[in-house]
């Protein structure tokens, strides 16, 4: 891993901002953020073959849009610059919530992003991801979202165009 | 880099620091070593309440302590540095996952939440850690829900201890 110069602070910024419109994006089901995130010919492998990051992206927000609700919580990131080109790794804790024939089902994601980034001008994307999976869980939602206690946090997440992101509510 | 901006200057330090807490957790969760090693100064301390000792001393007993385990995930998520000159304070938040073989033959997934207190120095320019204090918050335990055949999936990337780990080749090609 290389040492930040002066320089590079803004690469560095710029480039944890894109890791994080990507889970913004894809949590938000919003379309139009995930797509920024990525260059036109960009490859994305989570598991199943490298496909074409936008078309993946189309196909994974419908996907997204029929769970309950999902986080996709990013910790580690280990960024290395080299002039206009960037490899990352990023920690990534990834909560789905869906319905299952019992009820809500949580499962329950660990694993990391492994990413190349380019810059051109003043503007960094992907070109290729692959996705590792470290760890899951599974099992039914004991989500409580009434009571004494829960049911005073009344402003929930939800989905393009209904969260506060959004609304500003 | 004495005509540094001292805001730019700050946040160089504290770029270092976080990524000297983030290269830490990449080589324990990889079961990596020499990675762990390079992250400390030859000096350093670590205490994680059982262990308390040299970080010369705390690689080979973190290893052997990974080794009785299958698997782990160590999330990195509040980094609180505060830099003074050469040296710096970190607080780190931390949720570690780990998956462990349980005497039922199965695995139990434990989930720690803690907190790193650690101090950092610089030393001809290098920032490294002077010390490591591991404190636990929080703990879950319940029987492993993981699913995954992955001798069945050889089209997934699963994470691996040591070099068979996807990211090294990722690295490797930077």
């Amino acid at each position: 891993m290389s040492r930040t110069c002066p320089e590079e602070l803004a690469d560095r910024l710029a480039i944890m901002d894109v890791l994080n419109r990507y889970a913004r994006g894809i949590d938000r089901c919003d379309l139009a953020v995930l797509r920024e995130v990525w260059w036109p010919e960009a490859v994305a492998d989570y598991g199943t073959g490298e496909v074409g990051a936008l078309v993946w992206s189309e196909g994974v927000v419908p996907a997204l849009a029929a769970m309950r609700r999902t986080q996709h919580f990013l910790g580690n990131m280990l960024i290395d610059i080299d002039g206009a080109h960037a490899t990352a790794e990023t920690y990534c804790r990834a909560w789905h919530e869906v319905d299952g024939p019992d009820g809500p089902f949580e499962m329950e994601v660990g694993g990391r992003y492994l990413d190349r980034l380019e810059r051109r001008g003043d503007d960094w994307r992907l070109l290729h991801r692959r996705y590792v999976l470290d760890w899951s869980r599974n099992g039914p939602s004991t989500a409580q979202w009434d009571g004494p206690l829960y049911g005073t946090l009344t402003r929930h997440g939800k989905r393009l165009p209904d969260d506060p992101l959004y609304t500003g509510d | 880099m004495a005509d540094l901006d001292p805001r730019v200057a700050l946040l160089l330090d504290k770029m270092a620091c976080t990524e000297l807490v983030h290269r830490l957790a990449r080589g324990i969760d990889r079961c990596d070593a020499d990675l762990v090693r390079a992250v400390f100064h030859p000096d350093a301390t670590d205490d994680h309440g059982m262990f308390k000792g040299t970080a010369a001393d705390f690689v080979p007993w973190v290893m052997e302590v990974l080794a009785g385990m299958r698997r782990t995930q160590h999330v990195i998520g509040n980094v609180l540095i505060e830099v003074d000159g050469d040296k710096a304070q970190g607080e780190t938040y931390f949720i570690a996952h780990h998956h462990i073989p349980n005497a039922e033959g199965g695995d139990n997934f434990m989930v720690a939440g803690g907190r790193y207190l650690d101090r950092f120095e610089r030393r001809d320019g290098t920032w490294k850690m002077s010390h490591r204090h591991a404190v636990y918050d929080w703990s879950t335990v319940a029987p492993s829900t993981d699913m995954w055949d992955r001798a069945a999936m050889p089209d997934y990337a699963f994470g691996a201890r040591g070099h068979d780990d996807p990211s090294y080749i990722h690295f490797a090609g930077a």
